[in-house]
């Protein structure tokens, strides 16, 4: 029995991870990947007190630093959250995590194109994130299903590897910023694809080429590549926690004051919450305060003085 | 012209984060930073708990490296402290010295500064012996005997930071239990060179031209004594520098900053349209570094956002 079960593996899921080990609590962290929504960005200058650094450096640092103090972390996708009478039970594959609280701060999850073939080919030549891997196709002929900048971004990283990036539109035409736009159409690499729709995603033990049909002739053809990269947002992947966590229309899990949610002893923290500004220093704010919280709130069940802060007065319990 | 369209006023954490924030958004703040800027970091050593620092970090270098980040996107920082500031009609007045700036949009973040005992003796000692901040005074306590007054972790902290140089310290508190965090308590509780006194509180400092000593009352039995010192460090908690916006936001009862929570749209804004709060000046609950550098960025936005839509 942990005092605090993390699901989650970014900013948010080791600052708070952080915090309720500075507490004196037993912290684990169930992550499916390290890095959250960090990972799809190599340059961050507006985390305070630090000038520079990647998505993925600021999350391993913020986990080192929960390490320190005694935080570990179990590789697991949680598939449900329950109520027992002692605390909560976390259910990944085949193992279950047991926990007197829980802090939710998994973040947002790349959307799925939702094509066949998709679910298997997974990690083997189709990537969510070009950040992570677009260096990993150099000299390769690399595919980018993408939307908004997102894609455009994408494209652009590819094309400093691969030998040739093929973007896709729904129509003739690329969305975004402008200056992405003209900058992606003008680059000797990169090549638009237009009226494209998606059908099959196929290969043996890899990614050897996808079927699509083309939008204003109907036709279906076949192209083939080394990577597929889909840029297509994000979003909150909580479906799993309906019915007991309140959820709003986009999924996001809805918060009150202290982070809390609509279940007593759960607690929320980072882009997955319904607060509106999706930044890293918020997310590990709320973490802070989510922990600090959560602390406060196990101290008063087990019968003892509930602190929640460094310096204010005692709260009666 | 002393035009901004943000001015920021307070420069800790929350006050230079939404400096790196507006200046990002190309919003060329000004940040008042105060003639003591950097906030109550500045009074801190060793930060353990600011997210993506593993090794730790000093409290004024974490507050120097927000600086430059701010400066370096373009935040104008004035050391020099808020005098007045007139909300009643935009753009926004503030005094600074003889000078007065003008903003379309104000975030507050003046913090929060520590509390005295009040007692008449307090003053009398202050700088002499008494003093609220361990981290500029604690060397000249070198293998001297000395308090620390408080329970929470703020005392905790002292007290460690202090055995470095008095030979003892002792902690007065008036509780039966500090409300410190276990970490803190336990450090404290391990140190040889500290002990503690609950249920007691100081009746008096004493001494001739410094500090000599302190009377201790024992509340359960009543009892006073006489203690010798030499330091006394008063860790008891904040109050918020609220002082200039009296009569001009809405405040709480403790007199910090309340936020409007009546507009959705800017999680931040106070009872005055165009001004935004981030920081110990409105949460007198958490006072994180972290927390309150999250809140200085969701001001910033805020700010961002206001102006885009011609409030300004």
């Amino acid at each position: 029995m942990h005092d605090v079960l993390i699901i989650g593996g970014g900013v948010a899921a080791y600052s708070s991870a952080l915090y309720a080990a500075r507490r004196g609590l037993k912290v684990i962290v169930l992550a499916k990947d390290i890095g959250g929504q960090a990972n799809s960005t190599d340059l961050i200058e507006n985390y305070p007190g630090i000038m520079s650094t990647g998505g993925y450096e600021l999350v391993a640092s913020i986990k080192k630093q929960a390490e320190n103090w005694g935080v570990t972390t179990e590789f697991s996708e949680i598939q449900n959250l329950k109520q027992v009478p002692d605390g909560f039970v976390a259910q990944g594959f085949g193992k279950q995590y047991k926990g007197q609280t829980v802090i939710l701060a998994f973040g947002k999850t790349p959307r799925d194109l939702d094509v066949p073939g998709e679910k298997d080919l997974k990690g083997k030549g189709i990537s969510y994130c070009a950040t992570c891997d677009a260096p990993l196709y150099k000299g390769k002929t690399v595919v980018v299903a993408g939307y908004g900048d997102f894609g455009l971004e994408a494209a652009l990283l590819c094309a400093k590897y691969a030998k040739k990036v093929y973007t896709l539109s729904k129509t003739d035409k690329l969305i975004g910023h402008p200056g992405l736009v003209k900058k992606v159409l003008n680059h000797k690499k990169i090549e638009l694809v237009p009226h494209i729709q998606i059908q099959e995603i196929c290969g043996q033990d890899k990614l050897e080429y996808f079927k699509y049909h083309n939008l204003i002739t109907g036709q279906q053809q076949k192209l083939l590549c080394d990577g597929l990269f889909v840029e297509i947002g994000y979003i909150v992947n909580s479906g799993w926690l309906a019915g007991f966590i309140d959820l709003d229309e986009q999924g996001q899990v809805i918060v009150g004051p202290d982070q809390k949610t609509n279940v007593e002893g759960v607690f929320a923290a980072g882009d997955l919450t319904n607060r509106p500004y999706k930044q890293a220093v918020i997310s590990a704010g709320e973490a802070a305060s989510a922990a600090l919280a959560a602390h406060d709130w196990l101290m008063r069940k087990r019968g003892g003085v509930g602190l929640s802060s460094d310096w204010t007065e005692i709260r009666k319990v | 012209m002393n035009h901004y369209k943000v001015i920021i006023i307070g420069s800790g954490p929350a006050g230079l984060t939404a400096g790196v924030y507006a200046a990002r958004a190309n919003l060329s703040p000004l940040i008042i930073g105060g003639l003591t800027f950097g906030g109550q970091l500045m009074l801190t050593t060793e930060v353990e708990n600011f997210p993506g620092f593993p090794e730790g970090i000093q409290g004024p270098d974490l507050m120097q490296k927000m600086i430059a980040q701010a400066e370096r996107f373009g935040a104008k920082v004035l050391y020099d402290d808020a005098l007045k500031v007139d909300l009643s009609s935009k753009p926004f007045k503030i005094e600074v010295g003889k000078d007065i700036y003008t903003a379309d949009a104000l975030i507050v973040a003046s913090g929060a500064s520590s509390l005295w005992l009040g007692i008449p003796s307090e003053e009398r000692f202050r700088g002499k012996g008494v003093s609220s901040c361990a981290t500029c005074d604690g060397f000249f306590f070198k293998d001297k005997e000395i308090i620390v007054v408080g329970g929470g972790d703020s005392a905790m902290e002292e007290a460690s930071y202090l055995t470095k140089f008095a030979s003892k310290v002792t902690i007065i508190h008036r509780r039966d239990q500090f409300r410190a965090s276990k970490i803190m308590q336990d450090r404290v509780l391990n140190n040889p060179k500290i002990s503690v006194m609950y249920n007691t509180t100081v009746e008096e400092f004493t001494g001739e031209e410094k500090l000599g000593g302190v009377k201790l009352k024992d509340v359960n039995t009543g009892e006073v004594k006489e203690m010798k010192i030499e330091g006394a460090f008063i860790a008891i908690g904040h109050n918020p520098n609220t002082s200039l916006f009296k009569d001009q936001i809405e405040l709480d009862e403790k007199g910090y900053v309340k936020k409007s929570g009546r507009d959705t749209h800017f999680p931040m804004a106070t009872s005055v349209p165009g001004v935004f709060v981030a920081g110990d000046v409105h949460d007198h609950h958490y006072r994180q570094a972290i927390t309150a550098a999250g809140m200085g960025c969701m001001a910033a936005i805020d700010a961002e956002r206001y102006l885009g839509l011609d409030h300004g």
